[in-house]
Formats: C-alpha cells, sequence, structure tokens
C-alpha cells in the first residue's frame, strides 16, 4: 500500500534537492507574505472571503440552479455529472460528436481528480497541456506535485534533459528562457491545430452564469479563442453569488498563491464566441457528501491556491508526490478522505497540526483542525494500521496510571543510559536523521521532591 | 433519476442552514497618487507605462518603438476589417493595439470588455507577440472593488479580460520569464486627452 511516508522516504533520498525543495517554497510563502502585509485590509478580506463561501455552500443548490439557468440563457451547455466517470464520458461525448481528435487543455486539478487525460488518450484522442509547469511533467509521464506549480519537484537540468527528449532542444541545455521559448514555439502549434480546448474554473457567478479563468501565461484563452468548442470543467463549490464578489477573490488569489498582485490574465467568459461553442461541466464526486460532514464541510471553501503547501514543514519537505493524491498538501489531506477512506488514511498523519496552514489560508479553512478531527475519525474506523493503534493504546495506558508512567521513566532512563543501542537503532523510526538525547539523570518529579521548599512543620 | 436532480437533491439535504451573504464594502485607500501607483505596480509586473497627450502621440513612440513599418502586421482596434476574420489568421500579428476601459491602481490590471478588443476578436490580445493598451488617464481606480462596481453596472459582452502585464511563467525552477505564450511585452499609454 502506498503511503506519505514511504514515499517522503523516497524524496528524502537526494538531500540537496530537498533543501531546494523546501527553501523555494519558503521563498514563495515570503513573497505571499510581502504582499498580504502590504494590504491593511487583508484580515478583513479573509473574513469576508470566508463569509461568502460559508453562505454559499448554505445555499448551494439554490445558487447551482441560478448558476444553470443564466448559462443556459447565455447561450452556453450546462452538463452535470455525479461522479468522475461521468465527467469523462461527457466530455468524450462531446469530442465524439464532432469527430475530434486533438484538444489542448488548461489547468484544472478537476480533470487531474477524475483523470481524464489517461480516459481520452485510452480513447485515442490527443489530449496536450498547456500550461508550461504541467507540459513538463505530462512529458515525463509524471502527475503535477504543486497544484499552481505542477513541476516545481524538478530542476532545470531535469526540464533541459526531458525537453531534449521530445522538443528537440539542445542537450544539456537547461537556461529557463531558452526553454519556455522551446515550449512556447511547441504549444504554439499545438494551439494552432486544436479543435477544441478544455479550461478548469476559478470562480462560476451565479448572477450572470459566467465563470472566470486565471492564468499567467496566457494558455486557457489562447486555447479557448482558438478552439471551435470549448469546454470548462468545475466542481460545484466553484459557484459564488455574484459578480461583485469576484472583487474579494481576485484581491486574495494570486497574492495567497505566487505572492503576486493578481494573475496576469482574469478572463471572465460570459457568451461563447459567434459561430462557437461552449460547454460547463458541473461536477459532484463526492462533494454533496463532503458538505454533509458538519466538521468538514468547510474544505469546499476552498479557492486552490495552494498557500497551505508552500507554508507546510511536512509538504516542503516531503514533495507532492509523496500525498498520491491530485490536490496534495494540507487541504488536500483533508479532501482526500471523504472521497476514500482507506486509499487515504495516511494523509492527515502527514503533519504536525502547527496550524500555519490555518494561517495563511484566504477563506479561513481550520486545515489543522480538520487534519486532527481526520486522524480520530480514521482511528475509530480502523484504518490507521495495528501499529499505530497499539502504540496508542499502550501510550494511553502509560499515560492514565502514574505508578506505570513513573517506572516506565526511570527504566526507560536506565535503558537509555546502559544500553542505548536500544534506541539508536533503524528499527526506531525516531533515530532516523537525528541523534537520541541525552537521558537526564532524574525525572522531574525526583528533582522536585528533592528541591521544593519543605512546607513549615514537616 | 438524471445526475442533476440527485446533485440537487444531496445539496439539499446535506447543506447546513443558511448563513448570511455578507454586504461588500469599499477600504479606504488613503490619499495615493493613482498614477503613481498604477505606474509602479505596472513596471512591477513587466509592462512599461509611457505617458501621451493623445493618440496620436502614442501612436508615433510606438511606431517608433516597435520599428513599425508596412511589412509588419498590426491588429488595430480602429480596423473594421477584423471582425470577419478567423481567429487563426492572425498567428502572424506583431502587434495588438486596443483600448482599456478602467485601470486599477492595487495590481496594474486593465479591464478590457469584448467591444474594445480589436474586431471583437477575442484571440487578439493574446496570440500577439506584443500588446499595446491605450487607457484614458483618467480611468484609474484604487481596487478591484472600485473596479467590479463599475463593471457590474454595464454589459461587458460575451468576454471580458483584466490584464496586468505581459505573459509570464516561473514553472522551470520558480525563475521568472516573460513572454509565455501570449505577449512578450505590454506596453500601456495614459492618455491625457479624452477622444478614444
Amino acid at each position: 500500500m502506498i503511503t506519505h511516508a514511504k514515499e517522503a522516504e523516497k524524496f528524502n533520498k537526494d538531500e540537496a534537492r530537498v533543501d531546494w525543495h523546501d527553501d523555494t517554497l519558503w521563498f514563495v510563502r515570503q513573497k505571499r507574505d510581502r504582499m498580504a502585509h502590504n494590504i491593511p485590509e487583508w484580515e478583513q478580506l479573509r473574513e469576508k472571503a470566508s463569509q461568502i463561501k460559508n453562505h454559499t455552500l448554505s445555499n448551494l443548490d439554490q445558487y447551482l440552479v441560478q448558476f444553470e439557468k443564466q448559462a443556459l440563457a447565455n447561450g452556453v451547455h450546462v452538463h452535470w455529472a455525479a461522479n468522475a466517470a461521468e465527467h469523462n464520458q461527457i466530455v468524450f461525448q462531446i469530442i465524439q460528436k464532432h469527430g475530434f481528435r486533438k484538444i489542448v487543455k488548461s489547468k484544472s486539478m478537476l480533470t487531474e481528480e477524475c483523470h481524464l487525460n489517461e480516459f481520452l488518450i485510452g480513447q485515442g484522442i490527443e489530449v496536450i497541456d498547456t500550461d508550461l509547469g504541467e507540459r513538463i511533467v505530462q512529458l515525463r509521464h509524471e502527475p503535477p506535485s504543486h497544484i499552481v506549480l505542477p513541476a516545481i519537484h524538478l530542476k532545470k537540468e531535469d526540464v533541459g534533459e526531458t525537453f531534449h527528449q521530445h522538443l528537440g532542444t539542445e542537450k544539456g541545455a537547461k537556461d529557463p528562457q531558452y526553454l519556455t521559448e522551446a515550449a512556447r514555439q511547441h504549444l504554439r502549434e499545438k494551439f494552432i491545430a486544436a479543435d477544441l480546448a478544455l479550461t478548469g474554473v476559478n470562480f462560476a457567478v451565479a448572477e450572470t452564469g459566467g465563470i472566470v479563468v486565471c492564468t499567467n501565461e496566457g494558455n486557457a484563452d489562447m486555447g479557448a479563442h482558438l478552439a471551435n468548442v470549448h469546454i470548462a470543467c468545475m466542481g460545484i463549490e466553484k459557484i459564488i453569488p455574484r459578480q461583485a464578489d469576484l472583487s474579494v477573490f481576485l484581491r486574495l488569489l494570486a497574492r495567497s498563491a505566487t505572492g503576486q498582485p493578481i494573475t496576469t490574465y482574469s478572463s471572465h467568459f460570459l457568451r461563447p464566441a459567434s459561430g462557437k461553442e461552449m460547454h460547463i461541466v458541473l461536477v459532484d464526486n463526492g462533494r454533496t457528501e463532503q458538505l454533509a460532514r458538519t466538521d468538514f464541510r468547510n474544505s469546499l471553501k476552498c479557492i486552490r491556491c495552494a498557500a497551505c503547501f508552500n507554508t507546510c514543514p511536512v509538504y516542503r519537505r516531503s514533495g507532492g508526490h509523496s500525498y498520491h493524491t491530485a490536490v496534495a498538501g494540507p487541504i488536500g489531506s483533508i479532501l482526500a478522505p471523504n472521497i476514500d477512506m482507506r486509499k487515504y488514511a495516511d494523509l492527515p498523519f502527514a503533519s504536525t497540526l502547527c496550524g500555519s496552514c490555518s494561517n495563511v489560508c484566504p477563506v479561513k479553512i481550520d486545515i489543522h483542525d480538520q487534519l486532527w478531527k481526520w486522524r480520530q475519525i480514521l482511528s475509530q474506523e480502523g484504518h490507521t494500521g495495528t501499529a499505530k493503534a497499539t502504540g496508542m493504546k499502550l501510550m494511553s495506558a502509560v499515560l492514565s496510571n502514574p505508578d506505570i508512567y513513573r517506572f516506565a521513566g526511570s527504566t526507560g532512563r536506565w535503558f537509555l543510559r546502559h544500553v542505548p543501542s536500544l534506541a539508536s537503532n533503524s528499527l526506531n523510526p525516531w533515530f532516523k536523521q537525528r541523534e537520541m538525547p541525552e537521558p537526564p539523570k532524574e525525572s522531574f518529579r525526583d528533582w522536585y521532591l528533592k528541591n521544593r521548599k519543605k512546607p513549615k512543620g514537616e | 433519476m438524471n445526475s442533476r436532480d440527485l446533485i440537487l437533491n444531496k445539496v439539499r439535504q446535506n447543506k447546513p442552514d443558511l448563513l448570511p451573504l455578507p454586504i461588500l464594502e469599499a477600504y479606504p485607500q488613503g490619499d495615493i497618487d493613482l498614477t503613481d501607483k498604477f505606474g509602479n505596480f505596472l513596471k512591477n509586473v513587466g509592462g512599461d507605462i509611457y505617458l501621451a497627450k493623445d493618440v496620436q502621440e502614442a501612436r508615433a513612440h510606438l511606431t517608433q518603438k516597435f520599428q513599425l513599418s508596412e511589412s509588419i502586421k498590426v491588429a488595430d482596434y480602429t480596423d473594421t476589417n477584423l471582425f470577419q476574420q478567423d481567429p487563426h489568421s492572425f498567428e502572424d500579428v506583431f502587434v495588438t493595439i486596443m483600448r482599456g476601459q478602467w485601470g486599477v491602481a492595487e495590481n496594474a490590471a486593465i479591464w478590457i470588455p469584448e467591444e474594445y478588443l480589436p474586431g471583437k476578436q477575442r484571440v487578439l490580445p493574446f496570440i500577439c507577440q506584443h500588446l499595446v493598451i491605450y487607457l484614458p488617464a483618467d480611468a484609474l481606480l484604487p481596487t478591484m472593488y472600485e473596479a467590479y462596481q463599475k463593471i457590474g453596472t454595464q454589459d461587458f459582452g460575451g468576454y471580458g479580460v483584466f490584464i496586468a502585464g505581459p505573459s509570464k511563467t516561473a514553472d522551470i525552477e520558480q525563475s521568472l520569464v516573460i513572454g509565455a505564450h501570449g505577449p512578450r511585452s505590454l506596453t500601456v499609454y495614459l492618455i491625457e486627452k479624452q477622444q478614444l
């Protein structure tokens, strides 16, 4: 079974690369801080965004109906998919109806979640990811390791080698400017030749039936405006009530994500251009179940900025692939168990519960509280494995009985002093990358009994 | 039951009690020079900014800047022949020149409603090598809040976009590269005399 700890172990083999990954993401976190601190009303905006999302979830059925009605009035086709398989079928049927063979995609974590690419490629469709980071990982047959920076686990030498193999760049070339230019030329041909463009959705406005897509590269627009058909795929939680609500979210999104004041492009699609066709696919895939879980429903407020990834000490040192899910990091660790508790039982434990994720979240999701609550549910449901369960029971027995606790403490200190190899060996996970501490000579309790001021009369 | 009704029913069953929708509000930005702030942010996101007294002056300047000649393809908002063309035919456009409606000082984003696109061609600000925007000097607003107050009262057509700087990426080792898929540069002319 794949677990975060086992995968992280692989990532941790190259210590220099882990340090680089750690520093690079921390740098993004610092850029985010500088941007946030420059906006005096930052905390008010977070609160506003949180309230808008809370309200939307409490009235989601009505907003979905309103959004559908407006979108239909705008001449947009609206589809509903209960799960990933239905989503993929809907997209495939649109492609098939037109007899298309070539599609270009801009970033969509939803289609990653639904494994759309594999499905379409299996049907003989050419699917090209056009976000540079996504194209890099697609050529390498890897999933993205970060929802905003898909190739952050790679060094320029890796990208250079991949482009040398697939795009014919010079062997050994690693200059980002040169490599980006090669990708620009390569993808321009794909944009021009594409029959259909698929994009994600950052926000869907119930009031207007319009969708907003944010990119820096301009790839969503290049695709959507050149192809004859545009399909936009979205989870049902992407709805916001009013167009003016965008003023709150667009002020928060890019600042939280990459420390930019706004993405280069914030594109508002309302109606298809004349002679063109536009589709929106609304996807549930477990979201309505998450809505029912009182403790976890507000994870659906997420706007996918990845600020919680960049700040997370565990994410930065274990890499996105360790999370073995489309959305990694702290937010992914509370979303994934909702979809498959058994498969993702390890993820809520991939955290120190330091709470930094909750502090940077632009929509105030209580991420670390939810991680802790998932741990309890997973333990109750028996998804935590016997080693952890037995360990916890043992610890509970020791901590709840003062005599056993004292005895365990003094024997522990004795063994650490006289037989240190019992703790300093490879069977003890705490010994990896660490020296065991000097055992103290006595417990605090013994010291206190010796040193406290004796009450009068004793 | 079809998926639409299935999803809507599950949402109805599972949603929490109704919570209030907050009122949006302006946040006073103090005594700021909008032109300064807009210009600084634009430069920070990789754009160029010039003040021009009118469109003629801007046009003369950009002709120099991009060394425009007969052989270089320009898509201009005054060209009414653009409406009927296939978007693919713009592949070799070197410069797109268009108007912007509002500029936002806090992030240098410029609002472009569909009718401001040359020939209403949505691909033109993206497919060109260089983008030029004429923006009225008095069209600057402090934040996105004021921008959406303005946008909210009008029909922006089937498509509208905020553009802040040239296209860019940092997907290779977080190294910033200007000119991803869209324009390699953005030049904004703040036009003093309003006859756009």
